[in-house]
């Protein structure tokens, strides 16, 4: 039943190529890709190809995926969704960093806060050092500047063990 | 990543030059390209790393060819590290609790500078209603940048 639904309606549906930097093509239907605002202004502009300069095939197709979940949410799937964002959050920090990038740039705004909570949520009990290593910050205060900036802030940085591992 | 660079500073004096066709227009190139492997060839540099990187688009990895698929990479990596703007980084901690914005406080002068900015503070208010934070850091603010 879904299925004839839906194919009597591919007639009247558009569809748009997204274009990874890498140079392989995507084909979506619109209404998927209008979750995406910087796409859906350059759709009312009336571009169907779309070149993306600034993200990876791999980063695409990931985002692509969260798309068409989030795509078809509706009242009765709010349970699916839930587990689906669970494990789309799961990669490595340098993973979820492209990833944050590219609905940055996209204007996903949905992604952005799910990616966004999930990083804070996963540096929440790191270390300093590990955070420093996780974001690739080098270090530029002097062994007493830090000394005094910790010992303002005693109380932050009391509370038991802090994780010092890198993922 | 240093490791890396230096080993490039090896092959490329050998690998690089006999293929740069030796017209006018590449001289001032060349003449570049020369004293970035000088800075190669100098790791007691501390910058040696990141102004490699940044030439070798343009100006090293271009003329090799077998290489140059792990030296795209290389710089891929590289850009990715160093591309996650402030901007962003601000992002994921406004969703951060006081405490731990605070601790972070220590990971460098620039989160300093800009976890303790008026602009963040604000928008970590309107996030998550926590007057703390905006005692804590505006005086903390004051603190550091009279120095």
């Amino acid at each position: 039943m879904a299925s004839s639904s839906s194919s009597s309606k591919t007639g009247l549906k558009k569809m748009l190529t997204l274009k990874s930097s890498d140079g392989d093509e995507f084909e979506l239907e619109e209404s998927i890709v209008i979750q995406c605002q910087t796409i859906k202004h350059m759709v009312e502009d009336g571009f169907s190809l779309i070149p993306l300069q600034n993200v990876d095939t791999k980063t695409l197709t990931k985002i692509i995926e969260y798309m068409k979940k989030h795509a078809e949410k509706t009242e009765s799937n709010k349970e699916e969704i839930k587990n689906f964002n669970k494990e789309f959050v799961k990669g490595s920090f340098d993973d979820q960093f492209e990833l944050v990038s590219a609905a940055n740039y996209l204007h996903i705004n949905g992604l952005m806060d799910l990616l966004c909570q999930s990083i804070a949520d996963r540096i929440n009990n790191k270390s300093v050092r590990a955070v420093r290593e996780i974001f690739n910050i080098s270090n530029d205060y002097t062994p007493d500047e830090e000394e005094k900036v910790r010992d303002e802030h005693k109380w932050a940085h009391e509370g038991g063990e802090f994780d010092e591992s890198l993922d | 990543m240093k490791k890396k660079q230096n080993t490039k500073a090896k092959e490329n004096p050998n690998l690089s030059q006999p293929q740069i066709p030796q017209t006018k227009k590449n001289a001032s190139s060349i003449h570049k390209m020369k004293r970035f492997e000088k800075i190669l060839e100098n790791p007691d540099q501390e910058n040696a790393g990141t102004v490699v990187v940044s030439a070798n688009c343009s100006l090293i990895v271009a003329p090799l060819k077998n290489k140059q698929k792990t030296k795209a990479k290389a710089i891929q990596e590289y850009a990715i590290a160093e591309s996650l703007p402030q901007e962003l980084i601000t992002k994921i901690f406004q969703r951060s609790a006081t405490k731990i914005i605070l601790r972070f406080l220590a990971v460098s002068k620039k989160w300093m500078y800009e976890l303790t900015s008026a602009n963040f503070i604000y928008t970590h208010l309107s996030t998550s209603p926590n007057a703390i934070l905006t005692r804590y850091l505006l005086r903390d603010r004051n603190y550091y940048l009279q120095k």
